[in-house]
């Protein structure tokens, strides 16, 4: 079973692969940055003066960051990758397998593909790690005498934690079509249920509620604190939001019927694919949360205060977010492409009706627009909650402000990171000839 | 070719699918169809047998523009279509062509109605109305509900209806009852036939079953990529010694 779902979707592993080697990247890099602050031959003057820049501390928080984003991404992205596979499991669970049997071979799959991904991800995260440091230098930020070290336990630690998610993340996607009697199971996989599960909407509803009571209760502490406190508001804001998702993408499938027949399909299409489609909707969220969130709080500071940050601390702000932001958009284009694979059938069969691939794109085009659009609405409701609350604190103003070109730039990178998930693949999947994809 | 002219071309009309040498070869040299010419007619129900590889579905794609023959001709509803490209022979398709096949081909997650509503969205002719069609296949009060949910009968009944729905010239219908208990199946062929009847459609079915068949007004027999008889369509055990003797000769 397990050679047989590796074989049959080795691009639905792309995502899972893609985004824990790049979860080990992370981790590998900061616990590096880290052990290369401490271990740098400093005299107590120096080592008090890196105290005092706050590098120490920001190397601290990038670990933190990296293992929070790592499990909400992989376990996302994985979990996404076993629903994929809900038919095959009740075909095997109908001719006997059982329900532990199909547990355990879903938690081999998710190993079988970490392990080797760790292992690549780990030195690209040495290497990405040593350029950061090298970067710090350059900037001035730390003596010359900072030089990279790798962390000793860097390889268990990050075999750990995309392990670790890798196995929740499939477990927990693989409780329902494993314990589910098979009859109903296939019957399901013709018909999946539209209706959103009662616990989920509970789930997202305590995390948003939570996040945005946290976001104003934090407010009015010091900064420290806020800062921290804030990245947990804005993980909370954007795993609430994505367990919202199908809800949420309902309501942009009605948008759908503003844009004529293309958009009435498109909108059907996503209402469907509500649930599969969320899977991406958290990285795309968190990828545009965090981003914007820096960029508020930066821009904002220097229009209402008029003085701009250093070059070097500038770029100390924007490296770290970057990182994240890329992470997150890779994550997100991968399940995209996962969902759009998985749906080639649908857009054979939709050329059969009648669609030209010209028309078949544009549906499919249509679809990545709603999606983009509740992304970016739903990342901008996450950013202004994360960022109100501290500006007003830190500046007394509760007017964010970014610049139209940034705003701009946001806009335009979405859509191009959504198109590329969804549009190219469907153009090179509707390459080959209808009849031959459904017969 | 043809031991019998098809009615239609006598009475001077001209006809609605006409193959003329169509010859398919695949790539590694296997050959599916070879030289095979065929005149439909305005109104005729026409069923293409044969045994399996003898290229029947071969013939279906290439007089429908789902594929292209290596060679000779296809006229469909007036325009030749073997190399009209990509777009405007999916609009040409769209615009005259139904499509029904044993493996339903419907969108399972999206309701009856959406489905039926696909080939107008899709920017194809809505020359019949979503409810009038689904009357026409006995599917009133099922608009709402997916597609996943129905029995194989009623998909293939919706599939029918989506057929139905851009008011075509032709239907191709490949093993419309392939996966079907007879009793369903006979209500799926009774559905065609009515098509046939009342609307004057044109239907060109590939099947293997002799029961299939006998709803038809024509038989068209394949052997080995060519046409071995064509002729009015008889009863079902005479047409199973047909099937029998053109499949026996293969394997001789």
């Amino acid at each position: 079973m397990i050679r047989q779902a590796l074989r049959a979707g080795p691009w639905s592993f792309l995502g899972p692969f893609s985004t824990q080697l790049l979860a080990a990247a992370l981790v590998t890099a900061g616990l590096g940055i880290t052990t290369s602050f401490g271990r740098a031959p400093l005299d107590a003057a120096a080592r008090q003066a890196l105290t005092d820049s706050g590098l120490t501390e920001i190397a601290i928080i990038f670990v933190m960051i990296a293992i929070y984003l790592s499990i909400i991404i992989v376990g996302v992205t994985m979990a996404a990758t076993i629903a994929q596979q809900a038919r095959d499991i009740a075909l095997v669970r109908a001719i006997g397998a059982t329900p532990g049997r199909v547990r355990r071979a879903v938690a081999a799959q998710a190993a079988i593909v970490a392990v080797p991904a760790t292992l690549l991800g780990v030195p690209l995260g040495t290497l990405g790690g040593r350029t950061w440091i090298g970067g710090v230098v350059t900037h001035d930020l730390a003596p010359a005498t900072v030089t990279f070290h790798p962390h000793p336990a860097a390889l268990p630690i990050a075999l750990a934690v995309t392990v670790g998610t890798s196995l929740a993340g499939a477990l927990i996607a693989a409780i329902r079509p494993s314990r589910m009697r098979p009859a109903v199971a296939l019957a399901e996989t013709a018909a999946p249920r539209r209706r959103i599960g009662g616990l989920r909407t509970v789930a997202g509803l305590i995390l948003v509620t939570g996040g945005t009571v946290l976001s104003i209760t934090i407010a009015d502490l010091d900064a420290e604190t806020t800062d921290s406190l804030g990245l947990l508001v804005m993980l909370a804001l954007c795993v609430g939001a994505g367990l919202l998702g199908p809800a949420l993408l309902r309501v942009a499938a009605l948008a759908g019927r503003l844009f004529g027949d293309t958009g009435r399909l498109a909108g059907d299409t996503i209402a469907v694919q509500a649930k599969a489609l969320s899977s991406a909707l958290v990285p795309l969220t968190l990828a545009i949360a965090f981003t914007a969130v820096k960029v508020i709080i930066l821009k904002t500071t220097e229009h209402t205060t008029g003085t701009a940050p250093a070059a070097a601390d500038r770029w100390l702000e924007y490296s770290g977010t970057s990182v994240y932001a890329a992470f997150a958009a890779v994550a997100a284009v991968n399940t995209l492409v996962t969902v759009v694979l998985s749906r080639r059938r649908d857009l054979a069969v939709t050329q059969l009706a009648g669609a030209t691939r010209r028309r078949a794109l544009a549906v499919v085009v249509c679809e990545a627009l709603l999606v983009t659009g509740t992304a970016l609405v739903v990342g901008a409701a996450v950013a202004a909650t994360t960022t109100l609350p501290l500006l007003h604190t830190a500046l007394g103003t509760w007017t964010p402000w970014v610049p139209a070109s940034w705003l701009l730039t946001g806009v335009l990178g979405t859509t191009a990171l959504v198109l590329a998930g969804t549009a190219l693949p469907a153009a090179l999947a509707m390459r080959r000839p209808p009849i031959e994809v459904v017969g | 070719m043809s031991p019998a002219l098809p009615a239609a071309r006598l009475d001077g009309m001209e006809p609605v699918l006409e193959l003329k040498d169509v010859a398919r070869t695949f790539p590694r040299g296997i050959v599916a169809l070879q030289q095979v010419s065929l005149s439909v007619g305005a109104g005729e129900f026409v069923a293409v047998m044969g045994a399996t590889g003898s290229g029947k579905s071969t013939l279906l794609h290439c007089a429908a523009g789902l594929d292209r023959p290596s060679s000779g001709s296809v006229r469909l509803a007036g325009r030749e279509i073997s190399r009209l490209r990509e777009r405007p022979l999916t609009r040409w398709r769209r615009d005259r062509v139904g499509f029904v096949f044993q493996s339903y081909n419907l969108l399972s997650e999206l309701t009856v109605r959406q489905n039926l509503a696909l080939p107008g969205r899709l920017g194809g002719p809505r020359r019949r109305g979503i409810d009038e069609v689904l009357a026409a296949v006995g599917l009133q009060g099922t608009g709402s509900r997916p597609v996943g949910e129905l029995s194989g009968g009623q998909r293939q009944r919706v599939a029918i209806a989506r057929a139905l729905v851009t008011g075509p010239s032709v239907i191709f219908a490949d093993e419309p009852t392939g996966a079907l208990d007879p009793t369903t199946g006979g209500q799926i062929l009774g559905l065609l036939r009515r098509a046939v009847d009342r609307d004057g459609v044109t239907v060109l079915m590939v099947t293997h079953d002799p029961v299939a068949a006998a709803w038809s007004d024509r038989l068209v027999l394949l052997r080995a990529g060519t046409v071995a008889t064509d002729a009015a369509t008889p009863d079902a055990p005479a047409i199973a010694d047909r099937l029998r003797a053109v499949s026996t000769a293969v394997a001789a």
